[in-house]
């Protein structure tokens, strides 16, 4: 299951993600969430109901970080639950998107 | 076409014959018992036939003397070979309806209805039968060709490679029909080996369709470049110039290893796996970090690798993300416990410590690979 809400305000796009991120999640991602958010300045990915995340996942969120930076957005990941938080580590996702999309 | 009357009462049998031979269904049968009507089907004293008899409609009575037809249309149904055979109730008698349905009858007629009534139930049941049969054959067809697409992409892989001073196995356990897990070996020389792993995302066909566009490059790249860091450059290129065109994220993780026999070192990139787990001689797991993006994500990428060396006799497990991830649980949990069991097995013969592990990877939701090699 993936399922999402976003909230909005002027400057700032906050993405309320839940579920399960893997490569079923990419259409959502890339029909649904990425045209509406790239609208806004700031843009935060609230991770805090995501469970699992699987090495098809990842490459989805690097997809997603990228593209949004490379329009001039910023962006936040947020509230990484500590089971994804360990996919994370392992496959050194703060050092390839860098740690200030983390802090 | 072909119908099947079933009714104990000649004065039925031939009304609803006549009624639908003037209609123009040429191909009718009539049986007077429910019995007389299974010995048809080759269900006589309760045999399965192997393959079905040539009906696409049985026009069932309901009330008929020693089995009824509510009890055969029970009997038919849970048949294998005509679990999509419709069967039309006739029946005077509302009373037995809920039972008829029950029993997997599919629509019933009343007795003295009008005509117009009965074909055009008949014409529904006979078209929605036909319906079913070609999209029976449909799916038999696109197994088959699955599973023709399965073998293919077997021969590709390559054969266990067993020498003295180094042996590889590998175990692929699949979840689809087809997949995009694949592993590729070669020697480059006399002292050096290229071993990859990779996992393209996704499931199915896409995903094999994508490894086997990549597997028919890794002979020329490994071969030529063999460097972990060129390797991994040049895949990146050849992935995104492959597929960056497409609107779909197309990408995938991979792990590659250069042994070098004499040097006695394995230099690795791994880009996207969880650590391969390399155990030598009764020592403590070394693992073989991430060192890099999956490939073809990014455009510009860092040619990063890892290095090794070894000087005792050992074995590297290489795995995808499938045989240790579990839903909502710690990967970190998965890799020790893969960890604790490969170290407790590790003196197995190569091909043996391969196939305990693929145990592991069984009822899986994902597509698994393993890969073994042992130096010695």
């Amino acid at each position: 299951m993936f399922a999402y809400q976003i909230h909005k305000n002027e400057t700032e796009a906050v993405v309320m993600l839940e579920g399960d991120f893997d490569i079923d999640s990419g259409e959502m991602l890339e029909e649904d969430i990425l045209p509406v958010v790239s609208e806004y300045d700031q843009v935060r990915l609230n991770f805090g109901e995501i469970y699992f995340v699987d090495s098809s996942g990842i490459g989805l969120i690097i997809r997603m970080v990228d593209e949004l930076r490379e329009g001039g957005r910023s962006v936040k990941i947020e509230q990484i639950r500590p089971e994804v938080m360990e996919v994370f580590e392992l496959l050194q996702i703060r050092e390839i998107l860098g740690e200030e999309v983390f802090e | 076409m072909c119908i099947l009357i079933v009714d104990d009462s000649m004065l039925n049998l031939a009304y609803f014959k006549q009624v639908l031979s003037e209609a123009g269904y040429s191909n009718i049968e009539t049986a007077v018992s429910a019995e007389d009507a299974l010995s048809r089907l080759g269900m006589s004293e309760g045999r399965v036939p192997r393959k079905a008899a040539a009906f696409d409609l049985i026009l069932l009575d309901i009330v008929m003397p020693h089995m009824n037809g509510i009890e055969a249309c029970r009997l038919i149904k849970s048949c294998p070979p005509y679990t999509d055979l419709p069967i039309i109730f006739l029946t005077g008698d509302r009373r037995h309806f809920k039972e008829a349905f029950g029993a997997g009858g599919m629509d019933f007629i009343e007795k003295g209805a009008p005509e117009y009534e009965l074909l055009a139930r008949v014409q529904s049941a006979i078209r929605l039968k036909k319906e079913t049969d070609i999209r029976k054959s449909r799916e038999i067809g696109l197994r088959k060709e699955l599973q023709l697409a399965k073998r293919v992409q077997k021969t590709v892989l390559p054969p266990p490679l067993i020498e003295s001073g180094i042996e590889i196995h590998a175990q692929y356990i699949q979840s689809d029909e087809v997949s995009g897990d694949m592993f590729y070996w070669t020697r480059i020389d006399e002292k050096r080996c290229g071993i990859m792993l990779i996992d393209v995302a996704g499931h199915g066909l896409s995903s094999a369709l994508i490894s086997m566009s990549v597997r028919s490059l890794l002979d020329g790249i490994v071969k030529r470049l063999s460097e972990p860091s060129r390797v991994y450059l040049e895949l990146n290129r050849q992935v995104r110039s492959l597929f960056g065109g497409s609107r779909d994220s197309i990408y995938l993780t991979a792990i590659y290893l250069l042994i070098d026999e004499e040097a006695r070192e394995i230099r690795y990139f791994n880009a996207g796996h969880p650590p391969a787990l390399f155990l030598q001689a009764d020592r403590k797991a070394q693992y073989l970090e991430n060192t890099g993006v999956p490939l073809g994500i990014r455009k510009t990428i860092e040619g990063r690798g890892g290095i090794c060396r070894y000087d005792a006799p050992g074995k590297i497990l290489l795995y995808t993300d499938g045989l240790v991830e579990t839903p909502r649980q710690s990967i970190r949990g998965g890799i020790a416990d893969l960890e604790k069991y490969a170290s407790r097995i590790r003196y197995l013969p190569n091909d043996r410590f391969a196939e305990k592990l693929a145990v592991l990877g069984q009822g899986k939701n994902d597509d698994v690979c393993i890969v073994s090699v042992q130096l010695n």
